[in-house]
């Protein structure tokens, strides 16, 4: 007797279902992980979606929430396990795994907790998709992108840190705030570390081209009248406050990698601050990974632009790369 | 001169016009915020306010949401604990109050939630009042009601957010059974947001082919191929999500952005959401039930009348005295 499927349906095609073209895989389904999940989900960017984690039952409601609104949804298959086959053929892996900051806990504290972690996760992820491309977005980012590069075996233009992507946002939404205008209309770039000692390339910050450092030589100097430099510190200062509110950070990091994904399935080369390998670059003899504005496409890290940094900012970068290093040259089994 | 007077004219003469389609999200629990989350990536409003009684987390949700201001398209999103800064919403989504614990059903919830309901209704109607109200917070069907009458709207300003999420997962699930998209499969979950909404297998379809066409024992327990446990998948759904993940947020959130698109975009979509079903199908009390409705930027303005067997219809009078059995106890 046939089934309602077979009377309803005559089949055209054989042979087996076309594997996905756009499956995004999302390690970790903590609240940032979650956050990632749902701005690629509502931003249509995946034809599939796998979520990974260790914890079962909480692996299993966060699938069955998002399955449930597949009607309002355009990615028609969204699976999870915590056995990585189902993260198989992958173009983009993000992983948000690992354990997050405490209250008051600097981001280098975390870190060889979560190495230990990516020791477990980085080479499950690359056996079952060799040729995606890695968004590393964990806490310090810029280690534990390094420690991904490592793990994966991975030439380094696929392994991607979400580094300063974030802290620019934040950065370009408080200096536009206070000149009345979108985010998006204000121009300014934080590089190097995500974190405590990222830098904020003042001398680039314009509006429709108009360099705000020549308007007001003071710029993001100490004796500012206007204290611009606050904004920056406030950047820095963001997580930590938001996370003494609310207890964690999620939405402004989800968008933000969202944003990544899209230029990388699009192929869009548009240029990101995000966590790349900066060795040869302003002096720096090791490898580290830092951020600086990068093209990113369908390859992942197709460039990076050769910004015009004072002496000042390359100091920065070059002292962020040392405090790095510090922390890598000692870590173990990577 | 400033940095910013020597970079900016400023040539507006009078007062900007300021936000034409603000939402005001209630409440910034796990479903707060998945709608809040939603609204904001579907592009859907120009103001977006968070309200919460708890004062520090309303902060940081709000600061996280701002932070990713760059990314997103609504340039106003403002939180406080005074509803003044509801002030002129064109929607107000109620998503305040406690929730369904671990095998608790909805109807438990009833009383907890009109006393906060008390309070925030007529603040939300003193700086809105001309604002689309719409509820989601458990038991839906019976707190819709409770906005209806402390509110004083007229029935189409309030709706409630009732078995749009049910027909949702309900759609899911035959989409997974017959390998197509949820949006080719039709299917209507009516009634009560809860144990006992009722699936109208005569409405259910793709393509105009009606399945119970096709199977006249859909629906029933005589039918092979048990369809009827789609519809108890679907009751069972958000039980089942609360016992693995503590609660359901991913799903509703987009199902209440699906909604306020509809009002604000004046879509006059049809959607099924709790509203006023005294005189329709039989039933005698004041109640809201779910059935299809037409949405607009007027709000809820017309029902579509469903063509129901005797036994959906008698679901549909049981669902509406359990409902006025608690309604009728309560002090409003």
């Amino acid at each position: 007797m046939s089934s309602v499927m077979q009377k309803l349906l005559t089949p055209m095609a054989s042979g087996p279902a076309e594997p996905p073209r756009n499956k995004v895989t999302v390690v970790g389904v903590g609240m940032v992980g979650m956050a990632c999940a749902v701005s690629v989900l509502l931003r249509d960017l995946a034809d599939e979606l796998a979520l990974v984690d260790v914890m079962e039952d909480k692996l299993k409601g966060e699938m069955m929430d998002l399955q449930h609104g597949s009607l309002f949804l355009k990615t028609s298959k969204i699976v999870a396990d915590k056995d990585y086959a189902v993260t198989a053929n992958s173009r983009i892996v993000v992983v948000s795994a690992g354990v997050r900051q405490q209250e008051g806990e600097s981001r280098l504290n975390l870190v060889q907790r979560n190495v230990n972690i990516f020791k477990h996760i980085i080479p499950q992820i690359v056996k079952h998709s060799p040729n995606c491309t890695l968004i590393v977005v964990s806490n310090p980012v810029d280690v534990l992108t390094y420690v991904t590069w490592k793990l994966s075996g991975l030439p380094k233009h696929r392994v991607i840190g979400s580094g300063t992507n974030l802290d620019s946002a934040r950065f370009r939404f408080l200096m536009a705030e206070r000149l009345g205008i979108h985010a998006s209309s204000f121009n300014g770039w934080v590089l190097g570390e995500h974190g405590d000692t990222s830098v904020p390339v003042w001398s680039g910050v314009n509006v429709a081209g108009v360099n705000l450092q020549k308007l007001n030589p003071e710029f993001g100097l100490d004796g500012d009248k206007e204290d611009w430099k606050a904004t920056h510190k406030a950047v820095v200062d963001s997580a930590y406050e938001v996370i003494k509110l609310k207890g964690y950070t999620n939405w402004a990091i989800g968008l933000s990698v969202a944003d990544l994904t899209e230029s990388i399935i699009k192929n869009m080369s548009r240029i990101h601050p995000v966590s790349t390998m900066v060795k040869d670059m302003y002096g720096i003899g090791e490898e580290v990974f830092l951020s600086l504005p990068c093209v990113l496409n369908g390859n992942g890290v197709g460039s990076v632009i050769n910004m015009t940094l004072t002496d000042a900012e390359v100091g920065q970068l070059k002292k962020s790369a040392d405090t790095l290093w510090g922390i890598q040259k000692d870590l173990k089994d990577i | 001169m400033t940095t910013k007077e020597k970079l900016i004219t400023h040539v507006l003469v009078g007062e900007p016009v300021g936000s034409r389609s603000k939402v005001t999200v209630v409440g910034v629990g796990m479903v707060g915020m998945a709608s809040a989350v939603s609204v904001l990536l579907k592009d859907l409003c120009d103001e977006l306010c968070l309200i919460d009684v708890m004062e520090e987390k309303l902060k940081g949700e709000v600061m996280d949401l701002q932070h990713g201001s760059l990314f997103c398209k609504t340039h106003k999103i403002v939180g406080d604990k005074d509803y003044s800064t509801t002030a002129h919403s064109k929607v107000v989504v109620i998503t305040a109050g406690a929730r369904q614990q671990e095998g608790e059903s909805r109807l438990n919830l009833v009383q907890r939630n009109v006393n906060i309901f008390k309070f925030i209704i007529p603040q939300i109607v003193k700086y809105s009042p001309n604002a689309i109200l719409l509820v989601v917070s458990n038991p839906v069907d019976i707190l819709t009601y409770v906005a209806w009458k402390l509110s004083g709207f007229p029935r189409h300003r309030v709706i409630g957010s009732g078995t749009n999420l049910d027909s949702g997962r309900f759609r899911h699930l035959m989409g997974e059974k017959l390998h197509l998209h949820p949006s080719s499969c039709h299917g209507w979950i009516i009634g009560e947001h809860g144990d006992s909404s009722v699936p109208v297998w005569s409405g259910v379809n793709v393509a105009g082919v009606s399945l119970k066409g096709l199977n006249p024992h859909m629906g029933t327990d005589a039918d092979k191929e048990d369809w009827k446990h789609l519809h108890k998948m679907v009751v069972d759904g958000a039980y089942e999500v609360i016992k693995l993940k503590g609660y359901t947020s991913w799903a509703i959130g987009m199902s209440v952005a699906d909604l306020v698109e509809s009002i604000l975009k004046n879509l006059h979509k049809v959607h099924p959401v709790s509203t006023l079903v005294q005189g329709m199908h039989g039933v005698k009390d004041e109640v809201f039930l779910s059935v299809p409705c037409v949405l607009g930027n007027s709000g809820l303005t017309d029902v579509i009348h469903m063509t129901l067997k005797p036994e959906e219809e008698k679901q549909l009078i049981n669902s509406a005295e359990t409902l006025w059995g608690v309604q009728k106890d309560l002090t409003l």
